[in-house]
């Protein structure tokens, strides 16, 4: 069970380090915690229920330790500085949806979000994760999942379009 | 003309409405701009943001996270746990007192320095002697258990994850106590794990479970900067907290509560389910 185990978190490494690098902000912090989270798996593999998503269980493990590393990093006065990290691969140095949003507007949009919104946006519009499943990885309600993903993804747009200071009181106070 | 919310819109953006849904949420988009303004939001920011990261997932897996796969124990553990700490140069085990080692796993007791003495364990040192925390402002010994007491046992008891306390000394000094997060061990006792930050920045971290009404110390450790002023070496970003989560990891039993959770049982002064406190 370990090797099918180990080799299906090999497979997939590829989205488990976006999901990361949406979370963090950045490549390497990104790949700091899928590492942590893998040795994590590895050593909790009794944990693993066979015939249940293991990608799942990996989403659920990366965000308990980053969720960790964040309350931490309060105590610790950490501050990611976005401006500070290289500026994201593409063209131009810019990654530009048909919609006209970049990467960076994008991650400095995340960072301003409270965190369990931050989560959603990172498991649903950048993994992929159904609704559902989302709330099955949080332990919350399908209405819950709704309801702060709808604020989340306001917060973002706005941020990102519009600069991040607008709506930062605001969004937090309608996540309280 | 009626409205819709914009969590009707959300769905309808991301293709989740059954087709007569989406043919009456079309019908009105048709005829009112600002809904389709609100609409716009949710397109920006749906699943089409998988393609900004595209390029992250189209590059070759660092070596480093399948090598971390590859290794037969990850953790704390002979050959494998010294691969981690080689990505720390100036990464040092930090010494650590441990109370209740048989909770631990045997490789991971093996791979720690003991102090022997719990007392001394909780001199906070490596500063001048004068700059001592006394032992009894924090814990105090109960049999052969040590248990938080005072701004300690204040901190274990009210403070959120996240959030630090101060105690002030005499001489203004002032010692930060914060608490990093909060689990439940295998038999289901509530445990915090804290860390205690001197004005020289010398920290301490160490995880307290909870005993009936207090606070039992289960470890306790020092981290860089180390003891000696030559060695004030801070190490890498998270090099000090790769050896404390392999001694929570031996303690913690499922996943650290939520924010929720916590906010809960530290409303509920930490009664168990059960009843128990």
């Amino acid at each position: 069970m370990t090797e099918e185990v180990r080799r299906g978190i090999i497979e997939l490494l590829p989205r488990l380090r976006r999901f990361a690098y949406a979370l963090t902000g950045g490549p390497d912090q990104g790949d700091d915690l899928v590492q942590e989270a893998c040795a994590r798996a590895l050593a909790r593999l009794e944990q693993y229920q066979p015939g249940t998503r293991l990608d799942s269980w990996m989403y659920k493990i990366i965000r308990n330790i980053w969720l960790d590393q964040r309350r931490a990093a309060t105590v610790r006065g950490i501050v990611t500085d976005l401006d500070a990290g290289p500026e994201p691969a593409g063209e131009d140095g810019r990654n530009v949806t048909d919609s006209r949003l970049t990467l960076k507007q994008v991650l400095r949009a995340m960072e301003k979000l409270p965190d369990e919104q931050r989560i959603l946006i990172a498991l649903i519009c950048f993994e992929g994760v159904s609704y559902q499943e989302a709330a099955t990885i949080l332990n919350i309600p399908i209405g819950t999942v709704t309801s702060r993903l709808v604020r989340g993804r306001r917060a973002l747009s706005a941020m990102a379009v519009e600069g991040p200071t607008m709506l930062e009181s605001k969004n937090a106070k309608a996540d309280r | 003309m009626p409205k819709l919310t914009d969590e009707t819109l959300m769905l309808y953006a991301d293709g989740l409405l059954d087709p007569p849904d989406r043919d009456h949420v079309e019908e009105l988009l048709a005829d009112d701009e600002e809904m389709r303004a609100r609409l716009n939001v949710f397109h920006l920011t749906g699943r089409q943001l998988a393609a900004l990261l595209q390029h992250h997932v189209d590059a070759p897996v660092p070596k480093r996270l399948r090598d971390a796969l590859m290794e037969e124990k990850p953790e704390w553990s002979g050959a494998g746990g010294a691969r981690r700490l080689s990505r720390f140069p100036n990464f040092r085990l930090p010494k650590l007192c441990v109370t209740g080692i048989q909770a631990l796993q045997p490789a991971l007791a093996a791979g720690l320095a003991m102090i022997a003495g719990i007392g001394l364990g909780w001199l906070l040192r490596g500063e001048a002697a004068n700059n001592a925390v006394p032992l009894g402002d924090l814990v105090q010994m109960e049999g052969n258990r040590l248990f938080a007491v005072g701004a300690l046992q204040r901190t274990l008891e009210t403070v959120p994850s996240g959030r630090k306390s101060t105690l002030t000394l005499s001489g203004n000094r002032e010692i930060d106590l914060g608490v990093k997060m909060t689990f439940r061990n295998e038999t289901r006792d509530y445990c915090r794990e804290y860390q205690i930050t001197m004005p020289s920045t010398e920290r301490y971290v160490g995880v307290a479970c909870r005993v009936g009404r207090q606070w039992a110390v289960e470890i306790h450790a020092i981290t860089a900067p180390s003891f000696s002023a030559s060695d004030r070496t801070v190490p890498a970003s998270g090099g000090d907290s790769l050896a404390m989560d392999a001694a929570v990891g031996a303690l913690v039993f499922g996943d650290p509560l939520t924010g929720e959770e916590e906010r809960t049982v530290i409303r509920d002064r930490w009664k168990t389910t059960n009843g128990d406190s």
